[in-house]
């Protein structure tokens, strides 16, 4: 009798953790083991295997620092979330401002506004290239333009931007749209009884109300940009883009150093950099939004 | 009275109508690329090539598309994806429920510092780790395999806080009545609380399905056989003879994108719940 109560009361504690156990083991190995080994790895000298050899301190840290190429890849990766952000977001917010009210025929423009979401950064890279192509594309023609988009040192990272940033359009859509229809209706009907135009209404009445939602907004999509590779190693390695320092980011950098040239060293330091960049601008943000985000 | 109500009725409609129009015309804007590609895909070689460029495919040919599937392998690619894609967002909806159940519906020590603990995760992006989960993968002898291709995709915090949020709108008393009733807690799991939330099970399914079927660094990075690689690392490398290269990729790239296409159009409320977070409810 105590014996089954014993073994119940195990069970009882045992019992979650089995339903846990799957998904804990699956952070373990493919999230902290492989950031600790990363972390770790970047203070030691690590051989073409893999193998960590013997302990550097900074010497990976300063040698990255320093070397001119992982400056080169610094400017580009702060150029395409600069870019890419703030421009996007602005898009989707005047497509969700458009869409706000329900019509009859909402559904089908609302598909339209969202749909890149369900692009992908490979095949959007695939249609852009023949949009970008100089003679036969269909962006210089529309824009009356001559320019080299891929192979221009000044356009190349614009062009790159220009894809991420078409591409986030539908996320960024329907988190605006679902807080500009969270807004009390009664709010708005008041203002407009003062009469106050669209413009305003919406600078000085919903641009406050949404603040939250932008502020996420903008700190995922920095965390996302700051991140990005895919674009960079397409048109890099299919040799779309000849001059690889132009659009490089940190991430690709990152990937090059460590997988095709088997420079470990390098690559932990460079991810361990990216991230520490990426972590200080949350914060940053973080310590704006007291400031700049109204929270009811 | 009346007719001055009419007309401002109707002046409303039109107004709604005009409104109505610029916001489809300008969808059609946004997906712009999307359509373009559509049309080139059936356009015929000597037209793409033509400058100043058309749009408009003179003859509407399918010579693209079949192009596109014969001479490359891009039919193995999409069973490649669709294997990979499948087989991960399953495993994520085992997975997640799982973990989700433990943590809503039972309480323990440390449950709060195993669900910070799966949190966290989120603040680890995938890519920092690339290169030693690489490593990991490549020594557990998984390179050129589905399931080193899709192992790192079998879990997402974000799944697990999704299906938490949903499950915790069900009353504890829910289960002490199924158990009381004899209904042993695994039982009441598959057979009462899954059931019961298939809304939030399509949700994590279908997103997870969009965004595995659209990686590409990772499947690129564990594979090097052609006949593995997915559709997104495919189509990226297709070979063509010169001069007939865009239509064929085109083609491909339509291909390509008309399986999540098509699931974001049929489940798009689902996936717009599931991007929020759980705070909208489907």
């Amino acid at each position: 009798m105590a014996n089954q109560l014993r073994k119940r009361k195990v069970m009882k504690y045992v019992e979650p953790l089995l339903y846990l156990l799957p998904a804990i083991i699956f952070f373990l190995v493919f999230t902290y083991y492989p950031f600790i080994k990363t972390f770790i790895g970047s203070f030691f000298l690590v051989d073409s295997m893999g193998n960590f050899k013997h302990f550097v301190g900074l010497e990976n840290f300063i040698r990255v620092l320093k070397d001119s190429n992982f400056h080169r890849v610094c400017k580009n990766t702060f150029i395409y979330t600069i870019l890419c952000a703030p421009v996007s977001i602005l898009i989707a917010l005047i497509l969700a401002l458009i869409a706000n009210k329900p019509t009859r025929s909402s559904r089908v423009y609302e598909t339209m506004f969202a749909l890149t979401m369900a692009m992908s950064m490979s095949v959007a890279a695939m249609i852009f290239k023949l949009a970008y192509n100089p003679t036969i594309g269909a962006l210089n023609y529309i824009l009356g333009t001559k320019i080299n988009w891929l192979n221009n040192d000044k356009w190349a990272m614009i062009a790159i931007s220009i894809i991420s940033t078409w591409m986030n359009i539908g996320y960024n859509f329907l988190f605006l749209l679902a807080a500009i229809r969270g807004i009390d209706g009664s709010i708005l009907e008041s203002a407009s009884i003062d009469g106050a135009k669209i413009f305003r209404k919406t600078v000085s009445i919903i641009m406050p109300l949404i603040s939250p939602t932008l502020f996420f907004l903008v700190i995922t999509s920095m965390a996302k940009d700051m991140m990005m590779s895919s674009l960079a190693l397409i048109f890099t390695n299919s040799g779309a883009i000849a001059t690889t320092a132009n659009v490089d980011t940190m991430i690709s950098y990152m990937y090059k150093q460590a997988v095709n040239n088997l420079n470990y060293n390098d690559g932990y330091a460079t991810a361990i950099i990216a991230f520490a960049i990426t972590f200080i601008l949350m914060l940053i943000s973080f310590r704006f939004e007291k400031k700049g985000v109204y929270y009811n | 009275m009346k007719q001055i109500q009419n007309k401002r009725i109707s002046r409303r409609t039109t107004i709604s109508l005009v409104h109505q129009t610029l916001a489809i015309l300008l969808g059609l804007v946004i997906i712009a690329p999307i359509i373009y590609a559509l049309l080139i895909s059936f356009m015929p070689a000597n037209q793409i090539l033509k400058r100043p460029p058309t749009f408009i495919p003179k003859k509407w040919i399918l010579d693209n598309y079949k192009m596109a599937i014969t001479s490359t392998t891009l039919g193995r690619f999409m069973i490649n994806s669709l294997i990979m894609a499948l087989t991960s967002s399953i495993m994520r909806v085992i997975i997640s429920s799982m973990a989700a159940y433990a943590l809503s519906f039972y309480k323990f020590k440390g449950r709060n510092f195993i669900f910070m603990l799966i949190m966290g995760t989120m603040m680890i992006p995938g890519d920092v780790v690339l290169v030693s989960n690489y490593q990991t993968v490549a020594k557990l002898g998984l390179i050129n395999t589905y399931l080193g291709m899709m192992i790192i995709f079998f879990c997402n915090a974000t799944n697990i806080f999704l299906m938490r949020q949903y499950f915790l709108t069900f009353s504890l008393t829910l289960k002490e009545a199924a158990v009381i009733d004899g209904c042993s807690n695994l039982r009441f799991f598959l057979q009462i609380l899954m059931p019961l939330s298939t809304p939030v099970i399509t949700t994590v399914f279908i997103s997870s399905f969009i965004s595995v079927w659209n990686q590409y660094l990772w499947p690129m990075l564990v594979t090097n056989e052609n006949l593995m690689r997915t559709v997104q690392v495919g189509v990226t490398m297709l070979n063509f003879p010169d001069g007939v290269v865009y239509g064929p990729v085109m083609a491909a790239s339509i291909l390509v994108l008309l399986p999540t296409l098509l699931v974001f159009i049929i489940f798009q409320k689902r996936i717009v719940g599931g991007i929020m977070g759980g705070s909208v409810k489907g």
